[in-house]
């Protein structure tokens, strides 16, 4: 059986502080949410997850991309690359990076939903004609994306998998189930080209993506309801799995 | 069953010359052929046909064809299948394989595909053709296999509750539809497990292990509904359904015995009490899995097929049929 083989103390090197698990909903409002999925090679497959968690065939990254118009943290524009992956059966998407436009969602990211969150530079243009992203830090070109040509599509027909975030919670080292939902207005499917991509600045150098598979932008309001459960990162989440008090 | 590229189960690329080796070593038996899937980007509708009816020949008559269209990106991506396309290029080799089977001179002009005035050859033994079948996945297929007069092949997990609502639909409407081959199919399978044991004990904490570990490697795969947005996926694959399965009820006597509901693991008094339930609710027929992952070793394997030959199967076939040579669908009936 497939599962990660990533050294979790070497994950958790960026991993965030979750003092207190919340108990209220985070709303996010007049947000437009770009997504693209793409293939990876084989040699990354194992090596980009904590051992709790199983790859997908063929090995697959997500990048998010968020412009939000209005939340508790004013607005920002949040980048995230997850890699795809299973908690025991379910679907999910493994934060490796994440950059935040802004200091106050950045932090607020990090010490309530545990995003593995830096500050950074995000340039997010959505037209009529497509999306043009450019994501940088610390000089670093991180991401590049052109996304042109949209088809209109149900508001339904984008998939959005929960997502796992590697946190200091106060149950310890665990993975937290970030849950969105998401009421869209708007989904256009984009054909995409990933101009530049820098794994390392995402958290792994084996992040190499090799094959665009689809992109998609949604205009919609989106919402984080309380973490409900936590995985141990070591362990399957048949028996790593524990909810959240 | 059709399956490219799964690195961890189903290693089933080739099935039909698996499937003739078979029909060359069994006489009774139906030859099953899962699914051949059905987008041109991996079979030719002509090789589809020829392949079938020559496997129809060599077992004697003995070919069920199962048609597909692939659910995940592993496979769809491979071969880059386009997504959206795939319903429709299934339609259309649905409505050409009886055509080319039936036909001396069979010409298409199609979106899937286009060809001159050919006869397709061989012909299937078969008359007026193997049975066809459809694998159900997304919800909803199970009616498109209806309105075709074409059987319906479950392959993901779905309740008794679930499967009597899409069982009671399809057989509505399967009496009203307009056939695409000379006959229709109206049979209903599920897709089970087995694992069969005197010891219920035993038979669960054999069985049940091997119900999860199918279940997760095959959650491993990439589902096109994760990957692409489209009209033409509404689900996660078998996941999807797994994760919408209810628990059984407090009162059912599975859950004494700590086995899951309608799942064939347990003692053939269990297994006969399950199957029994699963034709009460209008399901025709179940095709099991007898491992996975090699977890159970392959005498095992041999003695819970044994066992359930000698103490279960019986309940469910009455002297005249035992006397029969070959099982021939009773619901297959000239259109």
């Amino acid at each position: 059986m497939l599962v990660g083989s990533a050294d979790v103390a070497a994950l958790a090197a960026g991993a965030a502080e979750v003092a207190a698990f919340r108990a209220d909903t985070i709303e996010l409002n007049d947000v437009v949410c770009f997504q693209l999925t793409a293939e990876m090679r084989n040699s990354a497959r194992e090596a980009v997850l904590p051992p709790g968690l199983h790859p997908t065939i063929p090995p697959a990254l997500s990048v998010q991309v968020f412009e939000v118009g209005d939340s508790a943290w004013g607005s920002f524009h949040l980048a995230t690359v997850r890699v795809s992956c299973r908690s025991g059966v379910r679907a999910r998407g493994f934060t490796r990076g994440s950059v935040v436009s802004t200091e106050s969602a950045c932090e607020g990211l990090r010490s309530s939903l545990g995003f593995p969150a830096r500050t950074g530079r995000i340039a997010f243009r959505h037209g009529y004609d497509g999306v043009s992203i450019a994501v940088s830090a610390n000089g670093v070109d991180m991401l590049r994306i052109e996304a042109i040509d949209p088809e209109p599509m149900a508001n339904d027909d984008v998939q959005y998998t929960g997502t796992l975030n590697l946190a200091h919670t106060p149950l310890g080292l665990r993975l937290m189930q970030v849950e969105m939902s998401t009421q869209a207005t708007q989904v256009d499917r984009l054909s995409a080209r990933l101009e530049a991509f820098d794994g390392a600045s995402w958290g792994d150098g084996l992040l190499v993506p090799t094959r665009v598979i689809a992109a998609s932008v949604s205009v919609m309001s989106a919402s984080f309801p309380p973490v409900r459960f936590v995985c141990r990162p070591e362990e399957l989440a048949f028996t790593g799995t524990q909810a959240v008090a | 069953m059709e399956h490219h590229f799964l690195e961890e189960y189903s290693h089933c690329s080739a099935p039909e010359v698996f499937l003739a080796a078979v029909a060359a070593q069994t006489r009774r038996i139906r030859v099953g052929h899962g699914a051949v899937v059905c987008v041109p980007e991996m079979n030719h509708p002509v090789r589809v046909a020829e392949r079938a009816a020559a496997l129809d020949i060599i077992s004697g008559g003995r070919l069920e064809l199962g048609t597909a269209r692939s659910s995940t990106w592993t496979e769809l991506g491979g071969f880059e299948v386009n997504p959206d396309d795939t319903k429709k290029t299934w339609d259309e080799f649905v409505r050409v394989l009886p055509k080319m089977w039936m036909e001396d001179e069979f010409e298409w002009q199609g979106k899937a595909f286009s060809m001159p005035a050919r006869n397709v050859l061989p012909k299937p033994l078969q008359q007026p053709h193997p049975p066809l079948w459809v694998t159900v996945t997304s919800p909803g297929t199970e009616l498109d296999a209806a309105d075709r007069g074409l059987g319906c092949l479950g392959v993901s997990a779905a309740g008794y509750e679930e499967q009597e609502r899409r069982t009671k639909e399809y057989h509505r409407r399967v009496r009203q539809c307009d056939p695409v081959g000379g006959m229709v199919n109206d049979q209903v399978h599920t897709m089970n497990f087995l694992y069969c044991h005197e010891d219920y004990r035993r038979a669960r904490d054999v069985g049940v292990p091997m119900v999860t570990a199918f279940n997760v490697a095959n959650s491993h795969l990439y589902w096109t509904r994760e990957a692409y947005p489209t009209r033409a996926y509404q689900t996660l694959g078998n996941a999807g359904a797994a994760m919408k399965a209810k628990k059984p009820p407090a009162d059912d006597p599975s859950v004494a015995k700590g086995l899951p509901e309608g799942v064939g693991v347990g003692d053939p008094d269990h297994l006969v009490a399950t199957i029994k339930r699963w034709e009460s609710i209008g399901v025709t027929g179940i095709n099991f899995l007898l491992n996975a992952m090699e977890m159970i070793p392959q005498d095992e394997v041999l003695e819970s097929l044994r066992l359930f030959a000698t103490e279960v199967m019986p309940q469910f076939r009455t002297a005249e049929e035992r006397q029969r040579p070959v099982y021939t669908p009773a619901a297959v009936s000239a259109a």
